[in-house]
Order: structure tokens, then sequence, then C-alpha cells
């Protein structure tokens, strides 16, 4: 053991540094997003959907339509200029759109996840396809939004050319989801009742939860290796933005979500009802890149890989990232690895 | 020095404050740990101290609710006992990965800085919470703790109380409405073929389309279709 006096050092050496990288990010201020070029190319009720780069040839490039998850911000696929899924798509040779979710309003809590599938989602491919003279798609679903592509695919499958799906859960009541056990006996109708739209904040209390000892303590004791580097202190402080802007969930489409899927497992049961029609994913005949995260303590591998049981194509493909549910968007080896391999993928299928 | 290392660690921690205070008392103060910007600052939200629950008058209101409405009494108390179910878990998981990380750096003398204890102990406290997480009683006792939230919620006025549904209403109003069904197709069919027996009316000036009236061909029936489909509402 050290000598009492030797770890005083290193506690008050310790205090010191950590002062002096809180006083640094704090002067850092509101660390918004650096966003890539984008035009708005869509705007319905609930949604935008956005179109980036500039080249005035991307139009012979192969399109790629992002869904992104319900639960939280879009922006993290294009964090900063380094840090971006987007860029590097593009950089790739993709034609790079984004479904961006807006807000619930008060009135919004009926909105149910059919609207958000056969509807939202159905616009937006349409606009793409219009846009591009074209009638079918790339379609990337991410977390949630790959369950909700999931089910776009299933039920419109002559609108869809490839899919790619990314920690995706799709059977959600596998051993090691945590989440899943957790809500398991939560009352919703009495949630949604309360709430009416479900606060961000409490979604958010709860993606804490999962690792209360890293998210809760250690990321910020690490904060005293980023003292005077305001790069990194900039990332960070993005990335502590993104994680706190949960924003609220329409009411009855998380009732769906949660009720359907995490507490009766109905997608890979044959009854899930979207549009009262079943979710068939052996309806899925085009080809399905599935990629996850191996150590995901949001949606585990397992959550993830249990979609080679249930579709229906012959082309199916799946690719390992070695890191976690949020590591994968912003890492620098997610940077290098994912979208290169998404482009590849869909180049040889196009 | 003693041998048992309970007693060395006691003497540790000892040593340990006295140093801390010494250096307190001295000329270099321990500086301050500012407190992180919560998610209301990062996101420049309104932080109005009017909504702050802690503060003595909302307590002294909040008590004054609780004793006079047993509802909310009995909210408030289903609430504090699913938090402390799972603070007890909390409490139990830091006191045993705090051991783990100890005895490792005894033993293994794997930590040889503060720091490097530090990243023990989170990691020790981390794979334990995992074992525990999945577990249905801490499982059942994080639903419980949400359940208990709305209901605090609810009891204190926010949102709607869902109307409950008995099954078996339910299954009765669906017979009801069956032999509602029933009893309206059947005086439907009846009107059908009471109109079938009376003659056709002479006055009626509609006349079957003839062919000539309407284009057979193919081509202009396909035209239309593409009218039809350009002119679909474009989003």
């Amino acid at each position: 053991m050290t000598s009492a006096r030797k770890t005083a050092e290193e506690i008050k050496a310790f205090a010191e540094k950590l002062s002096h990288s809180l006083s640094q990010i704090r002067q850092i201020g509101e660390s918004a997003p650096s966003t890539s070029p984008h035009e708005i190319v869509l705007t319905g009720d609930g949604f935008r959907l956005l179109r980036y780069g500039t080249n005035p040839a991307h139009d012979k490039k192969p399109a790629v339509l992002i869904v992104y998850a319900l639960v939280n911000r879009p922006w993290v696929l294009d964090l900063e200029p380094k840090r971006s899924m987007i860029a590097r798509l593009l950089e790739r040779g993709m034609d790079v759109f984004l479904v961006e979710w807006l807000d619930p309003k008060a009135q919004d809590r009926t909105r149910s996840l059919s609207t958000y599938i056969t509807i939202m989602i159905d616009q937006c491919v349409d606009a793409v396809n219009t846009a591009r003279r074209t009638s079918r798609l790339n379609l990337l679903g991410v977390c949630q939004g790959g369950t909700l592509s999931l089910c776009y695919a299933a039920l419109y499958p002559k609108k869809v050319k490839n899919l790619i799906t990314m920690v995706t859960p799709v059977d959600f009541q596998t051993e090691d989801n945590v989440l899943s056990q957790w809500v398991r006996e939560v009352d919703l109708d009495r949630l949604v009742g309360c709430y009416g739209n479900v606060p961000g904040s409490l979604l958010n209390t709860l993606f804490v939860s999962l690792q209360p000892f890293r998210l809760g303590s250690k990321k910020y004791i690490d904060l005293i290796d980023l003292a005077d580097n305001p790069a990194r202190l900039k990332t960070f402080a993005r990335m502590e933005r993104w994680i706190a802007d949960s924003p609220d969930q329409a009411g009855t489409a998380f009732n769906e979500f949660v009720g359907n899927l995490y507490q009766r497992n109905a997608l890979i049961k044959d009854k899930f009802v979207v549009d009262n029609q079943i979710v068939n994913l052996s309806k899925i005949r085009c080809p399905v890149l599935n990629i996850y995260a191996l150590a995901d303590h949001i949606v585990p591998a397992s959550a993830s890989t249990a979609l080679a049981n249930y579709v229906g194509c012959d082309d199916y493909s799946e690719l390992t990232f070695d890191g976690g549910h949020i590591g994968i968007y912003v890492s620098r080896q997610a940077q290098q690895k994912i979208p290169a391999s998404i482009a590849q993928w869909i180049l040889a299928r196009s | 020095m003693p041998h048992d290392p309970a007693d060395q660690y006691q003497d540790f921690l000892f040593e340990l404050r006295k140093y801390l205070q010494q250096m307190n008392d001295a000329e270099t103060e321990m500086p301050a740990f500012s407190q992180l910007p919560g998610w209301r600052e990062w996101l420049k939200a309104d932080n109005d101290p009017a909504s702050d629950f802690t503060s003595i008058e909302k307590l002294k209101t909040l008590k004054a609710q609780l004793l006079d409405d047993p509802a909310k009494s009995e909210a408030a108390s289903r609430y504090w006992h699913a938090f402390q179910a799972l603070q007890v878990h909390w409490i139990d998981i830091s006191s045993k990965s705090w051991d783990t990380a100890r005895m490792q750096s005894i033993e293994a003398s794997s930590a040889t800085n503060i720091r490097q204890f530090y990243d023990d102990w989170i990691e020790a406290g981390e794979a334990l919470f995992r074992e525990r997480a999945v577990t249905k009683q801490y499982a059942r006792q994080v639903g419980e703790w949400i359940n208990a939230q709305v209901d605090f919620n609810l009891a204190f006025g926010m949102g709607e109380v869902p109307v409950c549904v008995d099954p078996r209403d339910l299954k009765a109003a669906l017979t009801e409405a069956e032999a509602r069904e029933a009893q309206l197709r059947s005086e439907l069919e009846a009107l059908k073929s009471r109109q079938k027996t009376k003659p056709a009316r002479a006055t009626s000036k509609k006349k079957a389309p003839s062919k000539a009236s309407h284009p057979t061909n193919t081509n202009a029936s396909s035209k239309s279709g593409t009218t039809l489909k350009k002119s679909r509402p474009k989003p």
C-alpha cells in the first residue's frame, strides 16, 4: 500500500487537474454540432428530410436514406468534421439523405408507430425517389430507426433496394438485454396517461442507469486527461450535450414500441401490427447488411444477430464492430471502418 | 506496523485524513471541485429556481399536501420505498466493489496510484452492477420505481388516470354489438327483398351507359391511369 502522505499528495494533484479541466470546459460554452452542408428537401408533419453534400452530380451516386431512432438526436452521426459518419459516407460517393424527427407537440401524444412508418418514412422514401427519378433506394436504419426500417422494408418491399441495419434490436428479450428486463413490468398505459408525451429526461435517466459507474462518474474523472486539449474538450462537451438531449416521445408510439416489442417481443413472433398489417420479416427479400457492436450495452449483439433467423433474403451479411453503442457512431475506429464498409456493400449491389 | 490488513487499512485512512487536513490548513487550499454543468446548462434551458423541488418552501408545501391527503401520502410512501429498495442495491454494490478494488490493491499490488485504484473500483463496480441488473429482483424493482413515480405524479394531479376497462365488460359490449349487427343485417336483407318485389319506377330518366359512350381503348385507360398517378399529391 502506498503511504498516506503520497496518497494525499496524489489526491491534491488530482483535484487540481480536474478543477483545471472543468474550468476549461466551462469556458468552451455551448458546443453546437458542426453539421455537414445540407438542404431541406421536404418538411412534413413531425419530420424533415435532409439531403447532405453540395456536389451537383450527386444524383448519379447511390442514394442512402438514414432513418435514425426517435429516442435520440441524429446529429451524433454528424458530430464534428472528424467524427461524422455522414461526412464519411459522402466521401465514399454516397448521396446521403436523413429523416430528422421533430419533437412531438402535446397534441401528438396519440401519434402511432404506423404514422411514423407508413406515412412519414414512406413520404421520405417517395421524396428521395422523386428527387432522383428512381423507384427504390438504399435504406439505413440506425438503432430504433433500424427496427422502424425493418417494418418499412417488410411492408413496402418494392421500395427498398438494399437494407442496412445498424445496432438494431430485433429479438427484444435476449437474456443479456438489461433494458428489456427493466421495462417488462412498467405499466405503460398509466405512464403515457400520466405524461402524455413521455419525457426524454426519463429515458435519459434510464439509459445512464445502465452503466452508472462509467457514465455517472468515470467519464467525468477522466476529464483530467483532457486538460489543455481544447479539441478533445469540445468533443466531450458535444457528446455530453447529445447524451442529455433526448427528445420527448409521442405517447402512443412509445407505448406501442415498448409494449409490443420490449414487453411482448411481437416482431419475431409475427404479431407486430403496423397499419392493420402484420409485419412479417420474411417478406424482406432485398439484400440485408446487419451491423452491430460487440460491447453494446443498450442493444446487445444478441438482440441484433437474431435478424438472420427471420429475414427472407438470400443475400444477408453481418458486420461486427468491436466497441459499444455510442462508439460505433463516433469513435475513430468506427469512422475508418463502418462508413467504408457500408459504401462498399452498397456499391457492390448498385 | 500492524500486520492485519484491516488494521493497516484503518491506519492508512487515519493518516490520509491527517495529511489532507494539514494540506487544507496550510497555505495551499484544496481546489474546490466545481460542479459540472447539468443537462439544463448544456442545453441552455431555463434554469428556473421556482421549479426546484429541494427548496425549503417547496418541501414545506409538499409536506402539508401529504399530511392532508391519504392518497398523496400513499403514493409518496410507495415512491420512497421503491427508491430505497434500489438504493440498498447501489450501496451494496459500491461497498462490495470498493472491497474488491482494495483487496486487488493489497494482494496483487495492481494499483500503484490513486487513479489506478479509482479505475479498479469502477471496473469492479460496473461488473457487479451488470450481474445485479439482469436479476429478476432488480429488474422488478426498477419497474416498480418507474410505476411508483408515475403514481406519485398522478396523485399530485399530473396527467390523467387511464380508464381501466374490465375485460368482462368488453366481452359483453362485443356480444351486444354483434347481436345489433346481426339484427341490422337481417333488416337490410328484408329491405332488399322488399325492393326486389316492387316494379321499376317508370319515371327514372337514367339510362344504362352504352358501350359507345365509354371508350374501351386500353391505351386511353392506361393514359388515364398515368394521369391519376401524376396527380397523386406528392409530399
